[in-house]
């Protein structure tokens, strides 16, 4: 086992810390001649000592302590005292011998974490092995976050019954006739019959929240992003004939927020709460693009009908749209005075509807971020966008008690069905003529574009237990 | 609005400190607890006597309490054994707790020290499926565990994005954040142990309030409780009206025994009572002498008095605990008392075992009277004659000629413009000048201290002809002007009670809007004539409550109905409250001011925050202070007179064996460095170069400044108001003392080693000693001088011989005179009052 890693030339031996920050640069040197037959030897001795002994693991087992107990003041987003260990390169510069001494020092100023329990005597054990077993980073790119490396095991079995109602946050429908509905779970996609609200089938193995299924073009597979809040996010690409894992993408320590096919389904663009939006080859899974312009969680990603521009909403209350092929930054919105929860391009590709925490749906050109129109100023939330109906209109839920949808060329209400406060969730099937949106207490309601303002259907979108 | 910003800025500054000090709840574990004693109690008594159990939840605590010979006593309650008669209804556990079981009656036998004491129980509702209820049981877990802290998510913006209400204050706003914001982030219905909002104080996943709740906790129990009910919100639900906390009177305890354990009750609007000590927070005023675990079990740490602060969502409740011991070999001796005073001390310091240093020598007693009294140090020839007199009562002469002399008006005019806010900035030139003057003829006259404060907050007219109406001129809006008042003469700090509940104070928000309405008509309008703005009430105007949007009528502490006309001034119904015999701030506020003027250290401290949660560190002290000021008719005079004459002022600032760690109990005088004002007037004296200050005419001391910006200040000019700003000379713009620095700081030590201020005046050849030296007097004269001017003395034999000998050996006796004269600058004995 530990010749075949050797030789796929992945496991470096950790270097005592270097007085100056090691760039990527100097790792591609280093890596190379300084792991000649030294480190090879060295290996070889580790290996062999500690073959009875099940080696400890960098990425299964010391990275998630590191991520958990010393991340958030020691990560990107805070350095204090100037100390990261949020990758392996950014911990081998502190040094583990530093680490293993602020675990275990009965120094009250030193020890860390500060104002909590010790590290368990089990944890620490285990960075002493790891540092007997010669200090051995066993994931591929030094650099890559502690997030990234973890490896992600099958998620745990939702739950037979549900004991309480949870909110649905996602909500797709599969196929163009309205009639089959893919809605969030616990741990799981469920799909229900529109037509009876009946349970038709459950998706396992997936994220603890699902915050947005995405559909590729042709029905095959869905984009689902999701996570655990604080714990984990990731993009999980599903197989929909027999709900098989396809591949994981955009892992990070919380939750992935939207994951978007583009129109030909050749590329994938994700976001999350790490701030970054990144385009994935959907042949490949190779990452084409990342964007990092955000200072807060990207919450939503849309694509333009020729899949040459993302458009992003983020927390920071701003919207940016960019070109994919340059990779720049085309605009920046800044009229929205909240999180901006989802954007969406128009028909034509030219404009941009927005909308955000402040209750505002505003209209505005891509090109140069003028606002053409504020759609809607109301007291709640709106938190999601689709099109339905009519390609000149914007249909909006969120925080009122409806669904309204607005001809974006002079703001009037083309129509308005009757929902209860706190929706989350909306999705137009592919004919455009059915509407469904998923509330905070679990509940579903179907409308259709003919049929105005009543519900056609209305059912709880969970296993509950029945009372 | 940016106001109010500002405001809550103060109180997230506030709360951050506070935070920073309390950190998390004590475990019991970490506390250094000494088995308790029981001994033979006389008899012992059991808290509550009866009690009901009214939901599914409720739990008791009991306090048991030993009283023996000498009247002391001790909390038995940990080392009692509970006794239920019927096992089936209710059963105890550890700390003297009582679950209930099943419905029904039983009781429960308390046994210790050889007595025994019964209660009875009765358990309702035990099988109800009542849910949590959030305001009362899931909001106070938080509170307790820290989270709506003020310096944590109670902050106004919340800590991480998430923001919680100060201390529950608006359970609305905290459930939608809780339950709904970002889709439900921070709770998780179908594992409740593992919603964001619990796993991050349990230190699970990254938090950088580390960790503030275990998994054992009841509060982690309560809030996995109220989830698994769906989080249910209830914000209808019958009202909490009080709560009680048990010991409620103040109590001593002595060594062995220091632990006390606490019992809190909430009182609902229908009359139910509960027993929630386990979800209230427990502070300490000082951690030194207290501390208090997470169950309500208070600590004694030493020898002194702490207050315990129990804090319920908006409700605060404290009582004073005393923690004394033998100390060995101490034998007990003072000085006879010389006053009330000197009695009250001597007893506090005699509970304490701090025994006093002995009395000052004459010559730091005139030093320390004549800086705090003027401002200003002795002349050499004053000196002379109080170091030469032999008359019994020269110390009381002494007072009296400082009482009635010109600096000593102008000095404590000076105080008194800190805090009025006397500034050129404010009030304008004029307005200083006419104000400053108003204030040096109220202290020279020694107007009672009631109809100065009646002057002020009812001038009306003309800032030029009504000089007191520059007070109006001293806040952006009548608000602010309400929170000066509050804080200058009731000692309260009611600005955070502006947003929400104060919360260290029973002040509300309801009470703020209720003063501020007082003042509220009150107009000002600038006229034609440079500097003159008009004061005038208006007739109408009403302030409305910034939650319901009514019209809040005036309102005091303690008047339910205030008789006021539509036509009348409401000032004056506030005022005539003010300065009434009875209330209970009005003449504390002020003696309690006077007394940290002259010792250094308020009897609370700081001298301008009075509270239950901020004991006195002599209660019947500062009564008796307020009584004597009240009964000679608010005789300012009287009681500075009183306080300089008391043995206690007069006390050496040198510790003995037994009083070395006394900060607070005024066993010795404590030293304070000279302020900016004393010291450059000091300096100014020593070496014979005053500085003289543009704007005021010539010879007006620093310490008679009427404000530090009459002129713009000149950076080049030496000794002007840059050496005044690094000695910590306020600019007013607060009206709390405490915008005065008396901390050290490098750029002090810098201007004293060789700053341009000092170097012009010991290198000026006009100075007193290159004079002295030219005149061809002796080093012995010289250097005598030096030291009568300084310290108030003469030198002794050791330091007389030092410094003639090296002045007389020097090559460059200039030179070597300058050095001895910076030398002595620079030694406490001079740079401090002490």
């Amino acid at each position: 086992m530990a010749n075949s890693e050797f030789k796929e030339g992945r496991r470096l031996v950790a270097q005592q810390p270097s007085p100056k920050p090691i760039g990527r640069a100097s790792w591609a040197t280093r890596r190379r001649p300084s792991l000649g037959l030294v480190t090879a030897l060295l290996c070889l001795i580790t290996s062999f000592t500690f073959a009875e002994e099940a080696p400890v693991s960098f990425k299964a087992d010391l990275a998630p302590i590191l991520l958990n107990q010393c991340q958030s003041c020691h990560g990107p987003k805070k350095a204090k005292g100037g100390y990261r260990v949020d990758t392996f390169e950014h911990a081998i510069e502190v040094g583990f011998d530093e680490l293993h001494y602020r675990m275990t020092t009965d120094d009250e100023d030193d020890i860390m974490p500060p104002d909590a329990d010790r590290i368990p005597a089990e944890q620490i054990a285990l960075f002493e092995k790891w540092q007997q077993q010669g200090q051995i980073y066993d994931a591929q790119d030094p650099t890559a976050s502690l997030a990234e490396i973890i490896p992600r095991r099958r998620h745990p079995d939702p739950p037979k019954v549900y004991p309480r109602a949870i909110p649905i946050t996602a909500l797709a429908f599969r196929g163009d006739d309205g009639s089959s509905l893919l809605a969030s779970g616990y741990h799981e996609i469920t799909e229900w019959s529109t037509v009876d609200g009946t349970l038709k089938r459950r998706i396992k193995n997936l994220p603890e929240r699902i915050q947005s299924i995405d559909i590729a073009p042709g029905g095959k597979r869905i984009a689902v992003a999701g996570g655990s809040p604080a714990r984990y996010g990731e993009v999980r690409i599903v197989d929909l004939s027999d709900g098989s894992l396809v591949e994981i993408l955009h892992k990070s320590d919380d939750l992935c927020l939207s994951a978007k096919y583009n129109p030909a389904g050749t590329q994938l663009a994700t976001c999350g709460t790490d701030g970054t939006v990144r385009i994935y080859d959907t042949s490949t899974w190779l990452e084409v693009a990342a964007f990092a312009n955000h200072s807060n969680w990207v919450n939503d990603v849309a694509w333009n009908a020729d899949g040459t521009r993302i458009v992003t909403g983020s927390r920071d209350k701003t919207a940016k749209v960019f070109d994919i092929d340059t990779g720049k930054r085309i605009s920046s919105y800044n009229a929205h005075d909240g999180s901006v929860y989802a954007v969406m391009f128009d028909n034509t590709g030219d404009h941009v509807y927005s909308a955000s925490a402040d209750g505002k749906l505003l209209y505005w050109r891509a090109e140069q971020a003028h606002t053409v129109r504020e759609l809607i100023s109301q007291e709640m939330p709106i938190y999601r966008l689709a099109t339905a109906d009519q390609p000149e209109t914007v249909t909006i839920a969120g925080g009122m008690p409806s669904v309204r949808t607005i001809d974006f060329r002079d703001g009037t209400t083309q129509a308005e069905y009757t929902s209860e406060v706190g929706q989350l969730a909306l999705a137009v099937s592919g004919d455009k003529k059915t509407i469904a949106v998923g509330d905070s207490s679990g509940l579903v309601r179907v409308f259709q574009v003919t049929s105005k303002e009543r519900a056609t259907q209305r059912f709880l979108a969970l296993p509950l237990v029945k009372n | 609005m940016s106001v109010i910003k500002v405001a809550c800025v103060l109180v997230w500054l506030l709360g951050s400190f506070v935070a920073l000090a309390e950190k998390s709840q004590h475990e019991e574990a970490d506390l250094p607890i000494v088995p308790i004693e029981v001994g033979a109690p006389l008899r012992i008594d059991v808290s509550p006597k009866t009690f009901t159990f009214t939901g599914p939840r409720d739990r008791l605590q009991l306090v048991v309490t030993g009283y023996y010979a000498n009247d002391e006593v001790a909390d038995l309650t940990r080392a009692t054994k509970v006794t239920i008669a019927d096992g089936s209804i209710a059963e105890s556990i550890e700390r003297s707790i009582i679950l209930p079981r099943k419905n029904g009656t039983t009781s429960a036998t308390i046994s210790v020290g050889g007595h025994q004491a019964t209660i009875d129980l009765q358990i309702l509702n035990r099988q109800s499926t009542e849910p949590v209820s959030f305001r009362y049981e899931a909001l106070p877990s938080l509170s307790k565990a820290g989270c709506s802290g003020g310096g944590c998510h109670g902050a106004p913006h919340g800590k991480g994005e998430f923001r919680l209400s100060l201390w529950g204050f608006d359970p609305a706003l905290d459930s939608e954040t809780l339950i709904a914001e970002e889709f439900g982030r921070r709770v998780n219905f179908i594992e409740p142990e593992k919603s964001l909002f619990l796993a991050k104080p349990r230190n699970e996943v990254a938090h950088e309030g580390g960790l503030r709740l275990r998994e054992s906790d009841l509060e982690h129990q309560t809030l996995v409780q109220w989830i698994e009910s769906g989080c249910h919100v209830d914000l209808h639900q019958k009202r909490c009206v009080d709560i009680a906390l048990t010991p409620g009177e103040g109590l001593t305890l002595k060594r062995p025994h220091h632990t006390q354990q606490l019992r809190v009750e909430a009182t609902f609007e229908d009359g139910t009572v509960k027993d929630i000590t386990h979800l209230c927070a427990y502070e300490s005023s000082d951690e030194k002498v207290l501390r208090i675990s997470r169950h309500g079990l208070a600590v004694g740490m030493g020898r002194g008095e702490a207050a315990v602060i129990v804090r319920y969502l908006e409700y605060i409740e404290s009582t004073i605990l005393t923690f004394v011991e033998e100390v060995p070999d101490l034998e007990w001796q003072t000085s006879p008392p010389q006053s009330y005073i000197d009695e009250h001390v001597y007893a506090k310091l005699e509970k304490f075992k701090y025994l006093p240093s002995e009395l000052c020598s004459d010559s730091e007693f005139l030093r320390r009277v004549s800086l705090d009294l003027t401002g200003l140090l002795p002349t050499p020839e004053a000196v002379e004659t109080f170091l030469n007199s032999d008359s019994a009562d020269k110390r009381e002469q002494l007072v009296e000629d400082l009482l009635a002399s010109e600096p000593f008006h102008l000095y404590w005019t000076q105080k008194w413009g800190d805090i009025l806010k006397l500034s050129a900035r404010q009030m304008g030139h004029s307005g200083v000048v006419k104000f400053h003057r108003w204030i040096r003829d109220s202290v020279a006259e020694n107007q009672p201290y009631d109809e100065f404060a009646k002057e002020i907050l009812l001038a009306t007219g003309s800032n030029l002809i009504t000089p007191t109406s520059n007070f109006y001129r001293s806040g952006s809006d009548t608000s602010d002007i309400m929170e000066s008042t509050a804080q200058l003469f009731l000692g309260t700090r009611i600005g955070c009670a502006k947003c929400h509940n104060h919360p260290y104070e029973p002040w509300t928000q309801d009470n703020y809007y209720g003063l501020s309405a007082f003042f509220n008509r009150i107009e000002t309008r600038k006229t034609g004539r440079k500097g003159e703005v008009v004061v005038w009430m208006n007739d109408e105007g009403d302030i409305r409550h910034p939650a319901t949007d009514e019209i809040v009528e005036p309102w005091v502490p303690g008047i339910d109905q205030m008789d006021l006309s539509a036509d009348t001034d409401r000032r004056a119904a506030f005022v005539e409250w003010l300065t009434a015999d009875t209330n209970p701030f009005f003449a504390k506020v002020e003696v309690n001011r006077i007394w940290s003027q002259l010792m250094g250290r308020g009897i609370v401290e700081p001298f301008d925050d009075l509270r239950d949660t901020n004991p006195a560190a002599n209660q019947p002290l500062l009564d008796a202070l307020t009584e004597d000021f009240i009964a000679h008719s608010f005789d300012r005079k009287h009681i500075i007179r009183t306080i300089v004459n008391s043995r206690t002022y007069q006390a050496s600032s040198r510790t003995n064996e037994w009083n070395e760690t006394d900060t607070r109990y005024f066993s010795r005088y404590y030293p304070r460095r000279l302020s900016a004002e004393q010291l450059i007037d000091a300096l100014g004296d020593l070496t014979a170069i005053r500085e003289s200050f543009s704007s005021v005419p010539p010879g007006v001391r620093a310490t008679q400044l009427p404000a530090p910006d009459l002129a713009k200040h000149d950076r080049n000019k030496i000794g002007d108001i840059e050496f005044l700003k690094v000695f910590g000379m306020p600019e007013r713009q607060t009206v709390c003392e405490c915008e005065r620095g008396d901390d050290s700081s490098l750029g002090q030590a810098l201007e004293l080693f060789n700053g341009t201020t000092l170097h012009g005046m010991l290198s000026d050849t006009n100075n007193r000693f290159h004079k002295a030296l030219s005149e061809g007097r002796t080093a012995k004269d010289i250097v005598t001088d030096l030291y009568i001017r300084a310290f108030s003395r003469n030198p002794d034999a050791q330091e007389l011989e030092i410094s003639t000998g090296y002045l007389e050996t020097a090559e460059d006796k200039a030179k070597a005179l300058e050095d001895l004269v910076w030398a002595v600058i620079n030694r406490d004995e001079f740079l401090f009052q002490h």
